[in-house]
């Protein structure tokens, strides 16, 4: 460096001493003026012209200045919109990174461009933990006319897919009800399921272990339960633990593959000995996304399992006065059967008639929640005006699992009953831990 | 849910070789394999209810298909932002805004997204639909409708392709988890059912094709059996009818798990199960399979 600066200074003296001998020798313009006297001014601007030409500057470190502050200004704008980021509007496009790497590669390349910014590239890695789409559920209130429902985000857990946790929101044992539990494993190894009811009353849990061999299909009387001792399998009865329960299981295995998470599916056939009414329902089901063994923490959280739903869509028949009234089952997506905290949460309703016209409705509740239709007016023929409704149920602290059962008079006035399993938008986190 | 869409897009498309159908979400097309309307709706009727879940006015394209004749009449419904619509098959509807004819007959119903001038994945994954299907004697069976989700922009054509590229492919596999038979021979009223619609149809040219249904079947020891049966178009089979080993005496538990799939082309299925709730007590209830591995097919509408 320092012989570099020598070797400069010595051609910028050599180039001084040039010019001022070509100065100094008088030129043809003064011998034709006739003046023998140096005109130091034109020699000093002759100086200054040729090192203006060389452009060699005493102080090479300016050259980069001005480019790099021109980037500094150019690139300030650019970064505004990558800072707002944390803003709802953007985390749906965090949301998009977590499951389109393409999408992030495009915001890089964006950035890439201000080439001096290099280093902010490292903001890319920022973004990977906030796709948990934490903020999501925040309620707003849209400009067409919807209430506290804004855009769902995220994407719902794809049903009737060979699954690794599955829920049923609704089991009945309370005579003259039981409740058929089926389990079905669809693949070709045996498979070990750790499963928990858990009652309404209190939320208190009672756990089991099932054992599937490849492809074997089980049931059982929730009233009764189970017991098989070649495969170590033991279902306590429901009969004194509680009347109203809800069970969740998960396939329980070290095997980190996928293709041994996802390969449980179930349903129930809620009964009525009396009358022979049914409730026949698929049970919810969440895909394991990302390898790795069972730990009894269930994170739906869009990476380890799918998500919970973050809107449920209902098609319900409006209760008729004097008819008979459908129900609506709700339970909380996320469970800490550890602690034994209860989940509470308010669910907020939405429901569009047939002309478009839309009411809204709330409740809360904790644990499990069974609600008659008729107790909310706006579902009532009168006031919804048609025989059927759209109701969009969201729950605003916890993501919600549902089901909703339709009852209605057939010919001759027959009553006839039947499950009628939610339509699913949106994606939200939660998650369920085991003891 | 434009993002959501395009997410739904990129994940079935990036992996859409031999997948499912995944089900309750939004969705292009619509399937409901069975349709009953029996002695004019006195005897059994069928109540279909379809909802718009997007906030764009939606125009449908429907098409009835009778299990008798194999060939379609269709209809168009429209429906305004987030409308729930519904109406009795043995009866239709008759608005300002669509016109649905009556059905007499056994068969199954397919509805199409047609888009208007926005043919985006969006303005397709829209819809879904159930219905209930009930009798004089107070038995019901509902189910919702098999959903096939667009996967990539643009508009409705008459060839509906059903191949994981355009829609996500029919279902390969269904299982079912079925109560066998209560007793041989086997009591009215207490008979399984299987309800069988092709998921790929050509009804512009109205060539239906037949196809065998094979079916593998585990009983609770793991123990395995097979059956197969033949179907053009649609039917309705008592499990029984089908093969004695749906019977408990041949099963040799009370439930068994069934594998179905369509031989020549892809199928959609249903069961119905019925049972003895208590002695004299018949109960029935709607059965819909888990999915497993996808196969393409085409459904062309006139």
């Amino acid at each position: 460096m320092r012989r570099g600066r020598v070797m400069k200074s010595v051609i910028v003296g050599v180039g001084v001493l040039a010019v001022l001998v070509m100065a100094l020798t008088p030129p043809v313009f003064a011998q034709t003026s006739g003046s023998d006297s140096i005109d130091w001014t034109r020699v000093m601007r002759a100086l200054g012209n040729a090192l203006n030409s060389w452009r060699l500057s005493p102080f090479p470190r300016r050259t980069p200045t001005p480019i790099r502050t021109r980037t500094a200004t150019v690139a300030a704008p650019q970064s505004t919109p990558t800072r707002t980021v944390p803003t709802p509007t953007s985390t749906r496009v965090l949301t998009a990174t977590r499951t389109l790497p393409p999408a992030t590669r495009t915001r890089t390349a964006t950035r890439t461009g201000t080439v001096t910014r290099t280093p902010t590239i490292t903001r890319t890695p920022s973004l990977t933990p906030s796709p948990r789409p934490t903020s999501t559920p925040v309620p707003t209130t849209s400009n067409d006319g919807q209430i506290a429902f804004g855009e769902a985000e995220g994407i719902p857990p794809a049903q009737k897919l060979a699954s690794a946790f599955v829920v049923f929101p609704y089991l009945v044992t309370k005579p003259p009800f039981d409740t058929r539990i089926e389990l079905m494993n669809m693949s070709n190894r045996e498979i070990g399921l750790q499963c928990f009811y858990v009652r309404e009353s209190d939320c208190a849990e009672i756990g089991f272990f099932v054992a599937l061999t490849a492809n074997q299909p089980l049931s059982w009387n929730a009233f009764d339960g189970v017991s098989n001792t070649l495969t170590r399998t033991r279902v306590p009865p429901l009969d004194t633990f509680g009347s109203f329960a809800e069970l969740k299981c998960a396939v329980d295995t070290n095997l980190p593959e996928l293709s041994a998470q996802n390969v449980l599916q179930g349903r129930a056939i809620v009964v009525d000995r009396s009358n022979g009414e049914t409730v026949g329902y698929g049970a919810v089901g969440f895909q394991r996304l990302s390898p790795g063994g069972y730990n009894g923490v269930v994170d739906l959280d869009g990476f380890t399992y799918e998500s919970c739903p973050e809107r449920l869509h209902f098609q319900v028949l409006t209760v008729g006065s004097g008819g008979p009234s459908s129900s609506l089952i709700t339970v909380p997506c996320a469970q800490d059967l550890l602690t034994q905290t209860p989940t509470e949460t308010v669910v907020q309703m939405q429901i569009v008639n047939e002309f478009e016209q839309v009411f809204s409705s709330s409740y809360r509740f904790k644990c499990l929640s069974s609600q008659s239709l008729g107790k909310f007016i706006t579902l009532t023929k009168s006031v919804a005006g048609g025989n059927s409704a759209h109701l969009i149920i969201r729950g605003v602290s916890t993501p919600l699992i549902g089901l909703a059962i339709d009852r209605f008079t057939g010919q001759g006035n027959t009553l006839h009953t039947t499950a009628n399993e939610p339509f699913l938008e949106g994606g939200r986190p939660a998650t369920v831990i085991f003891p | 849910m434009p993002a959501i869409a395009a997410l739904l897009v990129l994940l079935w498309s990036q992996g859409a070789a031999a997948d499912s159908p995944p089900q309750r979400l939004p969705s292009a097309v619509l399937i409901w394999p069975l349709i009953v309307v029996e002695g004019g709706g006195s005897i059994t009727d069928t109540q279909i209810e379809l909802v718009n879940l997007s906030r764009r006015q939606l125009l449908l394209g429907c098409i009835y298909v009778p299990s008798s004749s194999c060939s379609g009449f269709d209809f168009q419904v429209r429906l305004t932002p987030n409308q729930p619509i519904s109406w009795l098959a043995s009866r239709g509807v008759f608005s300002s805004m669509s016109a649905v004819p009556p059905f007499n007959g056994s068969g199954e119903l397919k509805c199409f997204v047609e888009p208007g001038d926005d043919e985006s994945v969006a303005a397709h994954n829209t819809i879904q639909g159930r219905a209930a299907v009930f009798g004089a004697d107070g038995q019901t069976i509902g189910y919702s409708a098999v959903g096939f989700l667009r996967l990539v922009d643009g508009p409705l054509t008459n060839e509906i392709s059903l191949d994981g590229q355009t829609y996500t492919q029919c279902p390969d596999e269904q299982h079912f988890v079925f109560i066998a038979s209560q007793s041989d021979p086997p009591i009215a009223g207490a008979e399984s059912e299987l309800v069988i619609a092709s998921c790929a149809e050509d009804l512009e040219n109205l060539t239906p094709k037949p196809t065998v249904i094979q079916f593998q079947i585990f009983n609770e020891f793991e123990e395995q059996f097979s059956a197969s049966t033949s179907v053009t178009c649609s039917a309705r089979r008592l499990l029984p009818q089908i093969s004695h080993i749906f019977t408990r005496a041949a099963l040799g538990t009370e439930t068994g798990h069934v594998v179905l799939r369509g031989v020549q082309q892809p199928v959609l299925a249903l069961v119905v199960d019925r049972f003895l709730a208590a002695p004299g007590v018949p109960a029935t209830a709607g059965n819909e399979p888990a999915l497993r591995g996808g196969r393409s097919a085409e459904i062309r509408i006139p």
